[in-house]
């Protein structure tokens, strides 16, 4: 080993000693202050971003933290007019706040009293305010008051300046935030689901948004100081995102959801302690971004991998009952033996299936059905014509065009349905023998 | 006289003409539901710009262009494949693209910023509208030789031609835009290619939004692709005034926001200044307002 590579080595331990002691909360003080405060605000913004993305408003977080910056500047020009030296955050968060709720208060009255689309409200609410927020900078920045370096930790994220106090209020009002989620997790789904029955049920569907809304605010204001007002939205949807690849239950998306916020928050935090030069809130964006990445790919319920096996695997039994099917014609035109008409990578696959259940044996010149083959097959042939039946006699296919409808359709009918069928089909007098004839004829 | 033109001039046709192609493209992102797309390509282009100017440490307009409309272009392809392939609501998947990009770009500033590389992020914000001053002879023999021209900075002539551009395009392909927005299956069935179209209406948007945010800064584009045409849409129920509506309050927007922001504090003897891109952006508000007002008081009237 050379001296430089035995340097690169070193040094890379050294780090990820230091990345596990952060982790187990060893590597001082503030950091450990920094990654709990993060880790309980990854938590609470994806347990709000969950149900602001079911219903539909998962962009109102972005127009909230651009929205922010005009009441931040107020707030700093007047503290600056009274005279105070010290830029207190309390301050600037109560404007921060006030502006917020402005915006939110425009989208409502706006949504309801025009004809505009939610997206060119939104859209118009984000770029005025902006525009408001960075119209009072520049006054700011003219008039040269000092400490004005500060406002820029709004737009960009500062989370070293966290201290003690952030850190102890952000765990506060996460479990703020998570006993009223609790206490309403009925009303909050029915609002993002079914707003006629909360209505029905005594709830009034404004006041429950109301309720959401200043959660989400009391979130942007809470993400503001560490990830910055442009990055607030990342946290607010790219977890709830994520989760929607691993379920479809709200309770547990919501969880899920909360998890992996925390989790990102949690390691992005750390990682960016450790690593110099690394922004805080856009490290533990991009970390929520990997942890993004990894539920597409490995999502149980909608995730990539999982998406493409099913897909794959409809492909090749269909094209095995295809293969089947055929047998079984040739066996009624009084041959035995069949070729194989599917072609291809899924054709050769469907053939092998068939052979390892036993369905088929090869032949010298092709295939040959089996006992349990045959009686596969005779099922597969008669859900096809009864379903191709049905086809003619209710739904007015015309018989040259059936064919192809009956194939689309007879892999996804379960049991249940084709006994349905037949007892519809036997009730209006047709008679179902074995197997029915077919209609189009071969 | 001559200091509005060595000073206002220049300045004013680049947002005019700026104004001018972003609310013919936005005019048709308000009617498609699509008003938070610049926002995003907005804050997308952030890496592109980043990495080019890593890799050829030049501030030249050409390269930084290019990366911004790489990175503009996938951000786009992103957002459109989320929303189709992993039926994610078209929001969410913008909300999680444009993050992450402008996340990675922040990333990127931050550890050049450790090696010397200075690139200054306000700038990307607010633009550079107030820097473009211009020294033309004063005398009008002169003015109208090469050497004249050759002085005018290039944002503005790369304003010019991207709003020459837009007026051609838009003028050339306007029915099939205007089927694409309102009607897209009657186009497919008309034999359009909407998949191809709507793919080129999105580069377009993204170019709009490259080679204006350059000049006169993010926060502008995003409002002037939005509010003038939202302002309009309030007013107007037909398409031709709806597009006049809004290219009109648009371009008054921008000579009000500007004149405002170079020549109020001025008049008012104040010391302080602001910035142009956050007035022009102000206005809009404002003519969305009245907007939203006279249509109150219309409906008011209307209803017996």
């Amino acid at each position: 080993m050379t001296q430089e590579s035995l340097d690169t080595s070193a040094h890379l331990s050294s780090l990820l000693h230091r990345f596990f002691s952060v982790l187990i909360f060893q590597g001082g003080y503030n950091t450990s202050l920094v990654v709990v405060g993060t880790l309980f605000l990854g938590a609470m913004a994806g347990l709000i971003g969950t149900f602001a993305l079911f219903r539909k408003r998962a962009l109102v977080g972005d127009v909230l933290a651009h929205s922010t910056l005009p009441g931040i500047g107020i707030a700093f020009l007047i503290s600056a007019w009274w005279g105070a030296t010290e830029r207190s955050t309390l301050v600037l968060l109560l404007g921060a706040f006030l502006s917020g709720m402005a915006a939110l208060t425009v989208i409502q009255w706006v949504t309801a009293r025009s004809r505009l689309s939610e997206d060119a409200i939104l859209g118009s609410t984000l770029s005025v305010f902006f525009g408001a927020g960075v119209l009072v900078l520049s006054i700011i920045q003219s008039l040269g008051v000092g400490g004005e370096g500060g406002l820029n930790h709004f737009i960009f994220g500062q989370t070293a300046s966290i201290r003690y106090y952030d850190a102890l209020f952000m765990i506060i009002a996460m479990a703020i935030a998570l006993g009223v989620v609790v206490a309403l997790f009925k009303e909050f789904s029915l609002a993002c689901f079914d707003r006629p029955y909360l209505k029905a049920i005594g709830w009034s569907d404004t006041y429950i948004d109301i309720v959401m809304m200043s959660l989400l605010i009391f979130v942007t204001l809470m993400g503001l100081q560490v990830v910055g007002l442009l990055l607030v939205i990342a946290l607010l949807v790219i977890p709830p995102t994520s989760a929607r690849f691993w379920s479809d239950r709200l309770s547990h998306i919501a969880l899920i959801s909360a998890f992996i916020g925390s989790v990102s928050g949690y390691l992005g935090a750390s990682l960016s302690a450790v690593l110099p030069h690394s922004p805080a809130g856009a490290v533990i964006v991009l970390t929520s971004g990997a942890c993004f990445f990894l539920s597409f790919l490995f999502g149980t319920r909608r995730g990539f991998i999982r998406a493409y096996a099913k897909f794959l695997s409809l492909r090749i039994f269909y094209t095995r009952d295809h293969f089947l099917r055929r047998g079984y014609e040739t066996l009624e035109r009084g041959n035995t033996v069949f070729f194989s008409g599917e072609k291809g990578f899924f054709g050769s696959l469907g053939r092998l299936i068939a052979r390892v259940q036993g369905e088929i044996v090869s032949h010298r010149k092709g295939f040959e059905l089996t006992e349990k083959g045959i009686s596969r097959a005779a099922q597969l042939v008669r859900n096809h014509r009864l379903w191709e039946t049905y086809l003619v006699e209710y739904s007015g296919c015309l018989p040259s065009h059936v064919d192809v409808s009956a194939d689309l359709v007879e892999h996804v009918l379960s049991p249940q349905v084709v006994r349905e069928l037949e007892e519809s089909l036997r009730i209006r007098g047709h008679a179902i023998g074995g197997v029915l004839g077919s209609i189009h004829g071969d | 006289m001559y200091a509005f033109i060595s000073l206002d001039l220049l300045p004013l046709i680049a947002v005019l003409c700026t104004s001018l192609s972003c609310t013919l493209v936005g005019s048709f992102l308000v009617v498609r539901k699509q008003s938070l797309l610049g926002d995003a390509l907005s804050h997308a282009v952030l890496p592109g710009i980043v990495i080019s100017f890593l890799i050829t440490s030049s501030r030249a307009s050409p390269v930084v262009f290019l990366g911004a409309s790489v990175a503009a272009i996938c951000a786009s392809a992103f957002i459109e494949a989320l929303t189709r392939y992993a039926k994610i609501d078209a929001g969410a998947s913008m909300g999680v693209v444009f993050s992450l990009f402008f996340a990675l770009g922040v990333l990127l500033i931050e550890s050049a910023s450790a090696r010397g590389v200075d690139l200054d992020t306000a700038c990307l914000l607010e633009g550079q509208i107030e820097t473009l001053f211009w020294f033309p002879p004063s005398s009008l023999g002169e003015f109208f030789s090469p050497a004249t021209f050759a002085k005018v900075p290039s944002e503005v002539y790369l304003s010019v031609v991207t709003c020459g551009v837009v007026v051609f395009l838009f003028s050339v392909s306007f029915k099939e835009l205007l089927l694409l927005s309102f009607d897209s299956p009657l186009g497919h069935a008309l034999g359009l290619p909407t998949r191809v179209c709507q793919l080129l209406f999105t580069a377009a948007v993204a170019g709009v939004v490259v080679s204006s945010f350059r000049i006169v800064g993010s926060i502008i584009v995003i409002a002037l692709l939005v509010v003038p045409s939202a302002a309009s849409r309030i007013i107007f129920s037909t398409y031709r005034g709806y597009l006049t509506g809004s290219l009109v309050v648009s371009a008054a927007c921008s000579i009000l926001g500007y004149g405002l922001a170079s020549f109020g504090p001025e008049l008012l003897g104040a010391s302080w200044s602001m910035s142009a891109s956050g007035a022009i952006a102000c206005m809009c508000g404002v003519f969305l307002a009245g907007a939203l007002v006279y249509a109150h008081f219309r409906r008011v009237r209307e209803t017996p």
